[in-house]
């Protein structure tokens, strides 16, 4: 059986390395010149482009209620059943059902927006916030006010001009 | 016996049906609201039209009778055509409020314009609307939502003999009305709820609790009577969240009573029983134990008074809240196991009339479930206090079931003569309070069973929760103490037990756990 040479043998010039070495350095330094990509994250934030699915919120009405009606399409729609609804009357005279419970378990949250397409009330959306973490399991499940207030900091579209404090995130 | 055709499938069915029920009986779909089974026919609906043999129109599929020789179409675009359009026009009112309708994912509407109906709305003017009426009891009656069948008004006309609804003003302006000064607070009104094909009639105690998809069903029979209608329990998250009635042609039909359907409320916050409990020798209290010390302790109990051969002061008490498989580990314990001949059926005396309504269907008045079950397992002896007051018992095992239970002053003293008592039961009754062992049993909700109901018919139920803290179904708890006396015990399931009981009684040869179904049998 014999053996064929295939492939790339090395001239003299390219056996020195300088050549190479100095392409290498062009390419480097070429890039001091060009736009910077890195952001200082925390002190600064990367700002999502539309459409980005981050942390779910739930939207308020005309009058500051809750929208969602409590017909529970999120919760079937979820593929990782995260959504718990717990539905009642309603103690308003113009609304007939409203959720008395709603909660979102985000550490099983998969954020994938399916309960935003189920929603026949536009109630519940998915927002630009990507940073929220917790210091226990409790802290990610997140109640009706929490879901709420995350509709608050972030209907304005000003969510990353928001101090840590008033976003509590 | 006319030979037919629909859909080009070749059908034998009997004389005198409609072309709806010969096409329902053979699993092929019509879609249809007005009609249902138990009631007259009216046609109003117009959703049933088919296309029979060379008629010109085409024909109601509820109201037109088999002829030898037919052929009928269900599935031409004349059909098609004309359920779309008789569901645009219902859809014409009809809001569009399923998410807050009790009936999304079980309403014919739903189900009929996602098959048969179009996807777009022609309809561009105001729909009409109309408030939603309190018709006393647990009916709220949601008129926006109503399609006009009139299954409501004829039922109450037709099952129950007692006319409480009626349709106002004609056409366009047509609406479901309760006769003035009448309230829907009667016992059959839960039914109508069921049979609405839409959302228009609601029941206030399910209103907005769960969505009808999350629930599952479990096959039952209701404890509230000794008719024993099957009913569906649909539960959630271990909780019972309504009671729908379960067909069965032999018992209860299509309908079951409002005692029965909002019974699960009897059972909600009780004084549970969570775990066994004994009571020390000479102590006032009761304290927590565990199984196998609660079990052993009877057993030692009984093989104490089995080596002084004092085993004829022993008196078992059945009852006729328990399952046939409960009452009759009773006697294979205590009598065939241990030898003891003092069998009782606890079962309050029965009060009042039976009610019977226009179409037959009957509320009994006794309100026990199996009494027929326990005084074919363990004779018709009740007075199981007189033998007490005589001192001829020392040693009695109270099998209970009914959460209801009260005691006199009198009965009380007597349980004080008792050398010892042991009581199986679901809540902390006054008799539980008084016993040397408690053994706390599931509800029939919890367990798995038969009952024989009025007419002799055994039907099964199975377990639809799980019993709170250590509480086990009667079977079990039963099944250990019997195990305890014979450590080579084969039974381990109701199952088990009810295959033992059909191979040694003749009223029930030939019956199996299985063989039973979801319709039951008769006793032989």
């Amino acid at each position: 059986m014999g053996v064929k040479k295939v492939g790339y043998e090395p001239t003299w010039i390219d056996k020195l390395y300088i050549p190479a070495i100095l392409k290498g350095m062009a390419i480097t330094f070429s890039h001091l010149f060009k736009k910077r990509y890195t952001v200082q994250y925390p002190e600064e934030k990367w700002i999502p482009p539309a459409g980005h699915r981050g942390a779910i919120r739930l939207n308020r009405d005309e009058k500051g209620r809750v929208k969602c009606v409590g017909c529970e399409m999120c919760s079937t729609a979820c593929p990782a059943k995260c959504i718990t609804v717990v539905p009642g009357v309603a103690p308003w005279d113009d609304r007939e059902k409203y959720p008395v419970r709603f909660e979102i378990d985000m550490l099983r949250c998969i954020l994938c927006g399916m309960c935003e397409e189920a929603c026949p009330e536009d109630a519940i959306e998915l927002t630009v916030i990507y940073d929220f973490a917790g210091y226990s399991r409790e802290d990610l499940i997140w109640d009706k006010e929490r879901l709420l207030k995350n509709f608050d900091i972030t209907v304005d579209g000003k969510y990353f001009e928001r101090s840590k404090e008033e976003t509590g995130l | 016996m006319p030979t037919i055709k629909i859909d080009g499938k070749e059908l034998t069915v009997e004389d005198g049906v409609t072309i709806l029920q010969a096409a329902l009986e053979n699993g092929i779909e019509i879609p249809h609201y007005c009609y249902h089974p138990a009631l007259r026919v009216v046609g109003s609906c117009r959703l049933c039209l088919v296309e029979v043999d060379n008629s010109p129109k085409l024909l109601p599929a509820c109201a037109t009778r088999v002829t030898d020789g037919m052929e009928v179409r269900t599935q031409t675009e004349q059909v098609r055509d004309a359920r779309r359009s008789i569901l645009e026009f219902f859809l014409t009112n009809h809001p569009l409020d399923c998410p807050i309708c009790d009936k999304a994912g079980e309403c014919l509407l739903q189900d009929y314009t996602f098959k048969y109906g179009s996807a777009h709305s022609r309809f561009i003017e105001e729909k009409r609307v109309r408030p939603t009426k309190d018709l006393g009891g647990n009916i709220l009656l949601y008129r926006n939502r109503c399609v006009m069948c009139t299954r409501c008004v004829r039922f109450f006309e037709e099952v129950v003999g007692e006319p409480y609804l009626v349709v106002e003003h004609r056409g366009y302006h047509s609406d479901i009305s309760i006769f003035p000064g009448k309230e829907l607070t009667h016992k059959m009104t839960g039914n109508i709820v069921e049979i609405c094909p839409v959302g228009c009639l609601i029941d206030k105690d399910f209103l907005f609790h769960a969505r009808v998809w999350n629930l599952t069903r479990t096959k039952s029979i209701c404890p509230g009577c000794s008719a024993g209608c099957n009913i569906y329990l649909e539960h959630k998250d271990n909780r019972i969240y309504r009671i729908r009635s379960r067909k069965n042609m032999e018992v209860n039909t299509f309908w079951i009573c409002d005692d029965g359907r909002y019974i699960y409320h009897r059972f909600e916050e009780l004084d549970r029983i969570t775990q066994p409990m004994r009571r020390l020798e000479g102590s006032e209290k009761l304290t927590k134990t565990t199984w196998q010390e609660a079990i052993s302790m009877v057993h030692d109990r009984l093989a104490l008074l089995k080596r002084a051969k004092k085993l004829d002061q022993v008196a078992v008490v059945g009852s006729a809240f328990a399952s046939n498989e409960e009452n009759y580990l009773l006697t294979r314990i205590f009598g065939d196991e241990l030898g003891c001949k003092k069998f009782y059926v606890y079962a309050p005396s029965v009060e009042g009339e039976d009610e019977t309504f226009r179409s037959g269907f009957t509320i009994r008045a006794d309100k026990t479930p199996n009494r027929r079950g326990a005084e074919l397992l363990l004779g018709k002896n009740s007075d199981f206090w007189g033998a007490i007051k005589k001192g001829e018992i020392k040693f009695l095992f109270f099998l209970g079931g009914n959460v209801l239970l009260e005691l006199t002053d009198q009965q009380k003293e007597l349980l004080k003569r008792l050398e010892f008592l042991v009581v199986q039961d679901v809540v902390f009754t006054e008799m539980a309070r008084l016993a040397n062992v408690v053994l706390p049993m599931g509800y029939f909700a919890e367990s798995e069973g038969t009952y024989v109901n009025v007419d002799g018919r055994v039907q099964r139920f199975s377990a639809a929760l799980v019993p709170p803290g250590d509480v086990k179904p009667g079977v079990q708890i039963l099944l250990d103490l019997y195990r305890a006396f014979k450590p080579d015990l084969k039974m381990i399931s109701a199952a088990d037990v009810m295959n033992d009981l059909a191979a040694n009684r003749s009223e029930f040869n030939g019956m199996s756990y299985f063989s039973l179904g979801d319709s039951g049998e008769k006793l032989r």
